[in-house]
């Protein structure tokens, strides 16, 4: 399997940024089997375009611009043919209180956990979300300020239950 | 933890454990600064353990291991993530040996209708979790290669067939109802709107000059037909 040692870069690259691409992906999906989907989708579309100079902004929206096609595609299923999706539970996060902020970031509406997640996971523009999500700059940023708020108060109300 | 906290730890990649199922029961508390520190060498010791054990002795590689050596003037692959090889040099590529190690080492997953397949994980020398399969027509193993998701089976898979097999398994293909359309250079095969209702992973079918590619079970939901640009994108000439 030597021959393979000519796309050296983008196996390494794949293997020093397949987890960060995968942990994204279920950020912004909430299930693990689909954003395996996406990632390997992404790479294999990667791959066809190789070599890319700058590979990891546009591996970054790749997953982005899927999860986002992922997501639709499930808006667009009638509510009763949709199978009983597994959910994650945040197993794959080591520490409790990590996962009950993923948990917490997971069960905000889509568009709010969308705005957040690729404006604090993904690092991206507000004008570069509005334009993957189609809708305005002033959508991403009320969306992101309903979803921050939420956060802080489902974060106070367990802090109190904790506290209790 | 408040919100920059919590993102902050989302994004550091010692936060996560992407080897563990999904859990659902209790989880261990965050141990103290210095038992976090002994506790990731401690697990990355283990995990550097379990990973050589895993390579050296688990998972042998018959490419490497075998006794046929890689034919550096072989067709290259088109590209670097459908593993392919060029159809006729899959027979070569194995022997009686290597077969029967299949056999002994690796799964088998029984299927009446396509033969055994013998799957394989592929080790460091492709990204990512792909998966070989093998397939055994009843006269020698053939070929077939396909990146997969992690273990929910392979998307698409390529293989040599001959004139009589590709007879033999399109008379089965229509039977079923299925329709061939010309694209690309093959005969397609689409499942119908009505067999998509039954089965949503109903696979799709191509057939070329000497070659075949299908579209396999695939968990992520979907279905195998959305691959059918790759499958024909990707697949050989002979």
């Amino acid at each position: 399997m030597t021959e393979w040692g000519a796309d050296a870069r983008y196996t390494r690259l794949v293997h020093e940024k397949g987890s960060e691409l995968l942990r994204l992906a279920m950020l912004m999906i909430g299930n693990r089997h689909d954003a395996e989907d996406v990632v390997q989708d992404v790479l294999i579309s990667v791959a066809a375009a190789w070599p890319i100079t700058r590979p990891m902004p546009y591996l970054k929206r790749a997953v982005a611009n899927r999860c986002i096609d992922v997501i639709r595609k499930r808006r667009e299923i009638p509510v009763e043919s949709v199978p009983e999706q597994p959910s994650d539970e945040g197993g794959f996060l080591l520490y409790d209180d990590t996962r009950r902020f993923y948990e917490l970031l997971r069960d905000l509406p889509p568009r709010q956990r969308e705005t957040l997640v690729l404006r604090f996971q993904f690092d991206l523009s507000d004008s570069m979300i509005a334009k993957m999500l189609g809708i305005s700059i002033t959508t991403v940023r009320s969306q992101a300020q309903h979803g921050l708020r939420k956060l802080r108060m489902s974060e106070a109300v367990l802090t109190v239950r904790n506290e209790e | 933890m408040n919100v920059d906290e919590g993102m902050r730890r989302l994004r550091d990649p010692n936060e996560w454990d992407l080897t563990l199922a999904p859990r659902t029961g209790a989880f261990p508390a965050r141990p103290p600064r210095l038992r976090s520190l002994a506790f990731g060498f401690a697990a990355a010791a283990a995990v550097a353990v379990v990973a050589t054990f895993a390579l050296v002795v688990l998972a042998p590689d018959p490419f490497v291991r075998g006794p046929v050596a890689v034919d550096p003037t072989a067709t290259p692959r088109p590209t670097a993530t459908s593993n392919y090889q060029a159809p006729e040099n899959c027979r070569s590529l194995l022997d009686d040996a290597t077969i029967a190690s299949f056999e002994s080492d690796f799964w088998q997953i029984s299927d009446e209708e396509q033969g055994d397949m013998y799957r394989i994980k592929v080790k460091d020398d492709l990204p990512g979790s792909f998966v070989q399969r093998f397939l055994n027509f009843g006269d020698g193993i053939v070929c077939a290669f396909g990146p997969v998701n992690s273990d929910v089976g392979v998307k698409y898979a390529y293989g040599p067939i001959s004139a009589e097999q590709a007879s033999e398994q399109r008379a089965l293909i229509e039977a079923r109802g299925y329709t061939a359309t010309r694209q690309g250079g093959f005969d397609v095969y689409l499942p119908s709107a009505a067999e998509l209702e039954q089965d949503p992973m109903a696979q799709a079918y191509a057939f070329g000059d000497g070659v075949w590619a299908y579209s396999v079970d695939h968990g992520g939901g979907g279905g195998p037909v959305r691959y059918l640009d790759e499958i024909l994108q990707n697949a050989p000439t002979n």
